[in-house]
């Protein structure tokens, strides 16, 4: 039919389909390797039209680019994933031979006709390459992901550890110094006092008792504390959240701690709108602000003042307690809240402590959800604060 | 050294980048099944120091993806259509609708964009050799990756001759908008043979006549 067709047999020796048509669409020549991957012979298709073997090429989006291409329009592709079926091809196993096609145009020596060269490269077995590589890289990129969790996990795991050995040392601390050194003077006054009981005047006597008395109630909250504490540690404090009137909790704390800061001359009052409901634990967040107004008072001089203010932020009450007392430099506010470090300071009337109580606070405002916080200036006063939720009435 | 079209002839090739705009739409609405909106608003005339300029403002520089197709005949240059990769990567996408996460472009993901582009800049180039009446001999449309030195080395002789014109584009396919840079390289010496057929054309009265 065509005497160049002879020209054409180089293109059973190359590694990709190649199929010739004329202007009319008619094959005029079918490769080696389309007869492997389509099963159908040469022989069975030259000479017939290209949309009469394969019908779905009648599609506009064929016919029409083929056309332009082999009437010297440019060239066209047809990719793997826009069209799995330019040629239907099989692997072994019915899966769809993935095959990139390109159609460009081309005329012989000599020759004024022009020809469309249909050129078809397998992109299967690359494609499956592809897919292994996004697997094998989402698999690294999963175990680094693992890997990292893991390292997270064992960083919190030895912090926690940390702090469980802080604890002890602490717990250690309190009993050898904090409690044996005035329960020790507590044994050495009494030993005095049974003693030589007769020898004292009734003053005398007073001025044995005095100190013991001041020292009894610091110890007893020293033990509340510790108490408290260690309940807390164990995880057997039930933490029962309800409704309360934290106006109503304020002033009754102020007035259970009038006489201390009487006794100081230090004014102590509240600032807190009416009627401010907040959903906490009751017990808890009254140890917080005990805790917080007793050591404001410890740490004015006499003739200061302390203020509890309470305002709402947002879903929370955020509590401060102020005190225009000796205040604290950057170390020492570093030092708080922290049970791995060992801070305490006495107050101005040489009040001692044991840095425990504000741990309980931290501890205390976070199981109820809140945030405690710090700010202070060295003999200006501190300012405490800490946030608790508002009850869904106050919102 | 730039060369300097006046604003009549810069509106027919405006008004054939647009025919061409119109036919790649329709032939990407065919291809996709989808409804694609492509728009190039407004085509420049520019040096080449003044079209790296273009990129550098757009904060182009690596990763991008690159379709070419040259072509010679009575005129000759190259024609490109440049996408930012994770751009490239969400046309792929919005024509095959396979699962990506936008940030590779792999060898498959290549070829559809490389038929898209070739779609696209056909069209346009068909335009331009509608209007000078002439069929041009293209070549294999080529897909490059890398920054735009490497990508615009092979055009380079165009640094002090011949007509640049730039042009965004914006393809719009259902919810995703999709930008990416047409240029196209007309080599000096054929200038003139465009040059004289948009004279004819205003001269004849352009598209009204």
């Amino acid at each position: 039919m065509y005497h160049y067709l002879k020209k054409f047999e180089i293109f059973n020796s190359v590694p990709i389909g190649i199929c010739i048509i004329d202007k009319d669409f008619c094959i005029v020549f079918w490769n080696k390797q389309l007869e492997i991957w389509t099963n159908i012979k040469a022989d069975d298709i030259i000479g017939k039209k290209l949309t009469e073997i394969f019908p779905h090429l009648n599609q506009p989006k064929y016919v029409v680019p083929i056309s332009s291409t082999i009437n010297g329009g440019p060239p066209v592709i047809f990719s793997t994933q826009l069209h799995k079926n330019f040629f239907p091809s099989f692997l072994p196993n019915m899966q769809p031979r993935l095959l990139h096609t390109t159609i460009s145009s081309f005329k012989l020596d000599n020759e004024n006709e022009i020809f469309g060269i249909i050129s078809v490269e397998d992109f299967t077995y690359l494609s499956y390459r592809i897919k292994e590589f996004k697997k094998m890289r989402d698999q690294a990129l999963q175990e680094v992901e693992h890997r990292k969790k893991v390292e997270e996990e064992l960083r919190k795991s030895e912090q926690k550890l940390r702090e469980l050995n802080a604890t002890k040392d602490k717990f250690f601390s309190i009993i050898a110094h904090d409690l044996k050194n005035p329960i020790g003077a507590f044994k050495n006054v009494l030993e005095l006092l049974y003693k030589n009981f007769d020898d004292f005047s009734k003053d005398e006597l007073l001025q044995f008792i005095e100190p013991l008395r001041e020292s009894s109630i610091q110890l007893f909250s020293l033990l509340e504390n510790l108490l408290l504490w260690s309940r807390s540690q164990t995880g057997s404090i039930n933490i029962q959240p309800s409704e309360f009137n934290l106006s109503e909790l304020i002033k009754q704390n102020i007035s259970l701690l009038s006489l201390q800061a009487d006794n100081k001359k230090i004014k102590l009052e509240a600032e807190v709108p009416q009627r401010l409901t907040v959903f906490a634990d009751l017990n808890t967040i009254t140890t917080v602000l005990r805790n917080l107004i007793s050591n404001a008072i410890k740490f004015t001089n006499p003739g200061g003042e302390v203020k509890v203010i309470a305002k709402i932020k947002e879903n929370f009450a955020e509590i401060c307690v102020q005190d225009n007392g000796v205040g604290m430099n950057q170390d020492t506010l570093s030092k708080l809240f922290r049970i791995d470090v060992h801070h305490t300071a006495l107050g101005t009337a040489k009040e001692k402590g044991t840095g425990l109580g504000l741990i309980i606070c931290k501890e205390f405002v976070e199981v109820n959800g809140g945030k405690i916080w710090v700010e202070s200036q060295e003999n200006k006063g501190s300012k405490f604060y800490f946030t608790i939720p508002l009850s869904l009435y106050t919102k | 050294m730039k060369m300097v079209l006046n604003s009549e002839q810069i509106d027919v090739l405006q008004e054939m980048i647009n025919i061409g705009v119109g036919r790649a739409a329709n032939l990407l609405n065919s291809i996709s099944g989808k409804h694609v909106n492509l728009e190039v608003p407004k085509i420049k005339v520019v040096s080449f120091d003044e079209l790296v300029k273009e990129f550098e403002n757009e904060g182009l520089y690596d990763n991008l993806s690159c379709v070419t197709l040259t072509f010679t005949g009575l005129i000759a240059g190259s024609s490109k259509l440049i996408f930012r990769t994770e751009q490239a990567s969400k046309l792929v996408y919005a024509f095959t609708n396979t699962e990506t996460d936008f940030t590779d472009f792999d060898e498959i993901q290549a070829e559809t964009l490389s038929e898209i582009g070739n779609i696209v800049l056909n069209s346009l180039i068909g335009s331009f050799a509608n209007l000078i009446k002439t069929s041009l001999n293209y070549s294999i449309p080529l897909y490059v990756t890398g920054n735009i030195d490497e990508i615009l080395s092979s055009d380079i002789s165009f640094s002090d001759k011949g007509l640049i014109l730039f042009a965004r584009t914006h393809f719009k396919i259902e919810t995703l908008e999709i930008q990416g840079d047409f240029i196209l390289f007309i080599d000096i010496d054929t200038v003139q043979p465009l040059v004289n057929s948009i004279n004819l054309f205003i001269e004849k009265g352009g598209f009204f006549n």
